[in-house]
């Protein structure tokens, strides 16, 4: 992967070097891919979707003011982006137990032993289900937070929110996945 | 004992709590199971939750994307140049009109007219008249008749046949050219330019064009 920071790589592709954006996608394309997919649970679709943020972000690239950080703003035009998306489909029910999405995600084959926690390919399908069926609200900022690891004033630039709504959400969209994912055997 | 709220715990595990709320849940924890209970659930929950990390997308796809972005960019500023193309032409295109002299502008108006009439493809007659251009308006809005052009020199008319016969008897009857006859003077006038026109007849025509050319 390069090494240039992510406003080099910007101000080259602006510059008309476009080949740099492959650097951007490189960098960005799981993070963005894991957000898309955790909402629409659909693995081709999930992709698709990611090809299209991309390519907004590539043609919006210019207005891009430097005054957060790159993977912020690359989060929410993602967010804005499957929100319309949402709305355009939103008579289009998504199969949760489509066998393709079983056979297609690479979902790695993790064992870890930490503290007795093992976690089997099964446990992780679950686990998708479950954050699947949360509501945007708390599925986006679990996602931002448990599985991006972003911080908290990311997270508030990314989904236009205050620190204290930030919290509020994590803590309730933990909740309410601890007491599904009991439901489910897993805790 | 009172049991540590779960957001207190959530906030404990993502260390945003002071320090002396962080010392009073540690020490909570060891001695109420049900606390630690609960954290554990949490901490596990969290790491199953970043365990999620590892989904990837296949290795293809930034080239395949950056293909579909570059395809995207070149068609964009292919069809922009091309906008830009149309708009210096049809700029262009205002200014020549514009600046061309006031009689070939004159001339196309005629020849647009004359050859876009309905049944009509060119002026059936040229009648010389006395009138003045305001009785000869007159005379026009009489018949409804439709004037085309005029200026103080000419009107250019079209009418149908009965409007054109009643406009033509009136012009013969006016004063200062009774003696002439309206068809022959059309014709022979027509004719002096070296071009053939048809016999006028009130049948073989829905609609005349004529100019009556003033004094």
């Amino acid at each position: 992967m390069s090494e240039y920071s992510d406003n080099e790589l910007i101000d080259r592709v602006i510059a008309g070097d476009t080949d740099a954006f492959a650097d951007i996608i490189t960098r960005y394309q799981n993070k963005i891919f894991r957000y898309v997919y955790t909402r629409v649970y659909d693995y081709d679709e999930a992709c698709d979707m990611t090809q299209d943020i991309f390519l907004i972000t590539m043609e919006s690239l210019k207005t891009f003011r430097k005054e957060s950080q790159f993977s912020t703003w690359l989060f929410s035009i993602a967010v804005n982006y499957c929100k319309n998306h949402r709305r355009k489909n939103r008579h289009k029910v998504y199969s949760i137990h489509s066998t393709q999405d079983e056979t297609e995600i690479q979902i790695p084959d993790i064992r870890q032993n930490q503290e007795e926690l093992v976690i089997t390919n099964e446990s992780l399908q679950i686990m998708l289900e479950e954050i699947h069926r949360l509501p945007d609200d708390y599925r986006d900022i679990l996602v931002l937070r448990d599985i991006e690891g972003e911080s908290y004033s990311a997270i508030a630039q990314a989904l236009h929110l205050t620190l204290a709504n930030v919290k509020v959400r994590i803590h309730r969209g933990r909740e309410m996945l601890k007491t599904r994912l009991q439901q489910r055997g897993l805790l | 004992m009172n049991h540590i709220p779960v957001h207190k715990l959530s906030e404990y595990i993502d260390g945003i709590l002071d320090a002396q709320e962080k010392d009073a849940i540690t020490s909570h924890i060891k001695e109420c199971p049900e606390c630690k209970q609960n954290l554990l659930q949490l901490q596990k929950m969290i790491v199953m939750l970043s365990s999620l990390k590892t989904l990837s997308m296949p290795a293809t796809f930034a080239t395949n994307t950056l293909a579909r972005a570059k395809k995207q960019y070149y068609h964009k500023r292919y069809y922009r140049s091309l906008r830009g193309s149309f708009f210096a032409a049809a700029i262009m295109l205002i200014a020549i009109i514009t600046m061309l002299p006031d009689s070939i502008k004159h001339d196309q108006f005629i020849n647009h007219i004359t050859q876009n009439t309905h049944n009509t493809t060119r002026l059936d007659c040229i009648i010389p008249t006395n009138m003045d251009l305001n009785t000869a308006m007159m005379v026009i809005q009489q018949h409804n008749a439709r004037v085309l052009d005029y200026s103080n020199s000419y009107v250019i008319v079209e009418s149908d046949v009965n409007s054109f016969s009643s406009i033509r008897q009136i012009i013969n009857n006016y004063e200062s050219y009774r003696h002439n006859t309206i068809s022959n003077v059309g014709i022979t006038s027509m004719s002096q330019q070296g071009k053939t026109y048809p016999e006028l007849s009130h049948t073989n025509k829905k609609k005349y064009i004529f100019r009556l050319q003033l004094r």
